[in-house]
């Protein structure tokens, strides 16, 4: 970096909050202290929360006392998820509002990223079927009932405590004879999701920057060999960087991910989208599988990375964990 | 570094129902720590780190509980690190190592556990509890018939130590109370609630602290109802409180009941929550190592001194404790700022 660079790189602040469904997780090292994890996070990897902790001050939320950074050039919010974080993107969204600064993720579009608030944001993306969702309170069994009359659901529907991407937090309703399935959710006093459940054939999910979508996994049931050949028709599908394009023109969030459904031949469903959708390589598959797996994902990696550099202006060290 | 301490192991583990505790400082940092562990205080904690090497269950093996001289576990609670206490309890089997609150015994504090435990202490009613899993709001009603339970009864989901997730259904009418707590795919507790209120209509509950050597008591708060707590008090009720607290005399009964649930349930440091209408009628609400004993919070700021040197008692004893199960010679509190607040107080 020329000198000149150097004294054109401004310092950022980096948003955190402290996760208000889930709290803060941890995994326990062989050898090592706790490791904490801080659910739906924006999920960069180590090497990249070092380097933009390395150039930023941290504000977190909530906090006690006012503070005041003079001279911030960039923001990054690592609250990623709107359910999750809610207050704490409120609070942020409604103190940056008339910042003129990049701020990647900014708060106000992650809280637009709300699953109930997708259908009405995203109506009219061609070859794009968004579901209906609605997010309530139920305090007695019978208010999931009234939400799926009023709502004008048809089974079936999915009942889905916020914040989580775990099956166990996740129940399918088929029928009239289904409801009690919802007693394996511990949803008193709490919100829940009811989403329409739209037939689909296979699902892929794509990490989206402002250098277009890639694709990350994908669950095929035909296995390995099906999924091969889908891969290499959802890497090179016009319609879904199409969809990518235009969710990004409605929701401009700068890293996310989307879980696409596909409905027929060129038409999917929405069935997930969330900045803090993380790509990680899955395990298994043959070795030549594992390669085409691994170009992808690192792919996906370089792309963050070109993203974080694009916000920022900080030309950050590129190190790819795969 | 004190001469003499050989080395020792201090045991962890994630929490198995809650999420990792957050506090944070005033710029909003979270500070984390583990739930429902036992806790100690700074002088104590940084002696034992010195001394000691930490491990997270499950990853510790035989071989380091072999090699320890020592053993601290710092889980306290039954259900927050059930499936921990019942690994580390199978992993000492055999081993003559001294172990401050060993996992067998933190297994048998559980609620339902401890209340069968101590159901025939003299002095002591410990009512009924039931822990069970239901699948659907009918099952409550059947736990309150199966067991004969009478209205009103206290529900509060596993692993809850404070009033969260807690509620109380008094009549046939209330069960649809059920549904304002999130107890989906989780363990619940149904406990007999009981009128504690004594004589002259206060609602009296004490924290009995017991260790192998001494019972003490850590506070006793004086209520107008029977949901106690330690929020706003007025300076005459902290008079009455501080008065009952710190005059063992007056709680001779307390002292016999600590010392009976020593010998049932052994563990090291044992924090027991008790209402008293007399003192021929002590009611049991829990008994745990997870019990705030050493943290100062919540603690009012009139006639603070008095509340500090008290819970400097408790240090104290905790220490002995510590210093008699392991056999190691760890510092005590200097007894100059002991002194201090005493002669302040």
């Amino acid at each position: 970096m020329t000198s000149e660079a150097k004294r054109s790189v401004r310092v950022g602040l980096l948003l955190q909050a402290k996760p208000e469904v889930s709290g803060y997780q941890g995994t326990a090292q062989v050898n090592g202290p706790l490791e904490v994890i801080t659910p739906n996070a924006l999920p960069l990897t180590k090497s990249m929360y070092h380097q933009i902790g390395s150039a930023s001050h941290r504000l977190w939320f909530p906090r006690d006392e006012t503070v005041s950074f003079r001279n911030i050039g960039w923001m990054v919010n690592t609250c990623a998820d709107a359910d999750e974080y809610e207050l704490a993107l409120e609070n942020f969204a409604g103190a940056f509002d008339q910042i003129k600064i990049p701020v990647l993720n900014h708060p106000s579009h992650v809280l637009a990223s709300r699953r109930d608030r997708l259908r009405q944001i995203l109506d009219g993306v061609s070859g794009l079927i968004v579901p209906k969702s609605v997010r309530f309170q139920p305090d007695t069994p019978e208010a999931f009932r009234t939400v799926f009359r009023t709502g004008s659901f048809e089974y079936p529907v999915m009942v889905q405590m916020p914040a989580s991407s775990d099956l166990k937090l996740c129940v399918m309703i088929q029928s009239d004879e289904d409801w009690d399935r919802i007693f394996t959710l511990p949803w008193g006093g709490r919100n829940v999701y009811m989403t329409q459940s739209v037939k689909h054939s296979v699902k892929a999910t794509f990490a989206v920057t402002p250098f277009g979508a890639r694709l990350g996994n994908v669950d095929a049931p035909e296995g390995i060999d099906g999924d091969i050949a889908l891969t290499k028709r959802l890497t090179q599908s016009k319609r879904v960087q199409h969809i990518a394009a235009e969710i990004r023109s409605r929701i401009p969030l700068d890293i996310f991910g989307i879980e696409l459904g596909l409905q027929g031949d060129d038409q999917f469903v929405l069935l997930n989208l969330s900045a803090a959708m993380s790509f990680e390589m899955p395990d298994g598959g043959t070795p030549s599988h594992r390669l085409q797996q691994k170009k992808r994902f690192r792919e996906i990696e370089r792309d963050i990375w070109k993203t974080l550099k694009y916000v920022t202006k900080i030309p950050f060290k590129v190190q790819l964990s795969l | 570094m004190s001469k003499g301490i050989q080395r020792g192991l201090i045991i962890r583990a994630l929490p198995e129902v809650n999420s990792l505790i957050a506090d944070r400082k005033r710029d909003g940092t979270p500070i984390l720590g583990t739930p429902n562990s036992m806790v100690f205080s700074k002088l104590l904690i940084n002696q034992l780190n010195a001394h000691s090497d930490a491990a997270w269950l499950p990853h510790v093996t035989r071989d380091k509980l072999e090699k320890a001289h020592w053993i601290v576990n710092l889980c306290a609670d039954a259900d927050e690190y059930g499936q921990s206490m019942h690994l580390l309890a199978e992993m000492l089997e055999g081993l003559d190592v001294p172990v401050f609150n060993h996992p067998q015994h933190v297994l048998m504090s559980r609620r339902d556990t401890s209340a069968e435990i101590l159901k025939d202490v003299p002095g002591l009613i410990a009512p009924q509890c039931k822990r069970f899993r239901p699948t659907h709001p009918d099952d409550f009603q059947a736990v309150f018939e199966q067991n004969n339970f009478a209205y009103p009864v206290i529900l509060r989901t596993w692993a809850s130590q404070t009033g969260t997730n807690q509620i109380i259904i008094e009549t046939e009418n209330d069960w649809a109370r059920i549904h304002t707590i999130p107890w989906g795919g989780q363990f619940m507790f149904m406990t007999q609630w009981m009128d504690f209120s004594n004589e002259n209509g206060d609602w009296v509950k004490s924290r009995i602290v017991v260790t192998p050597e001494k019972v003490g008591l850590r506070h006793t708060l004086i209520g107008q109802n029977w949901k106690v707590h330690s929020g706003e008090r007025k300076e005459k009720q902290i008079d009455r409180e501080l008065a009952l607290t710190m005059n063992p005399d007056r709680w001779p009964h307390l002292v016999k009941i600590g010392e009976e649930v020593r010998k049932r349930i052994p563990l090291t440091c044992i924090g027991i929550d008790v209402g008293w209408k007399s003192e021929e009628e002590t009611i049991l609400f829990e008994a745990n190592a997870a019990m705030s004993i050493i943290a100062g919070g919540m603690t009012p700021i009139y006639r603070r001194l008095d509340f500090a040197t008290n819970i400097h008692r408790c240090e104290d004893q905790i220490l002995d404790a510590l210093i008699s199960v392991t056999g190691q010679p760890f510092r005590k509190t200097p007894a100059k700022l002991f002194d201090d607040l005493e002669g302040a107080a």
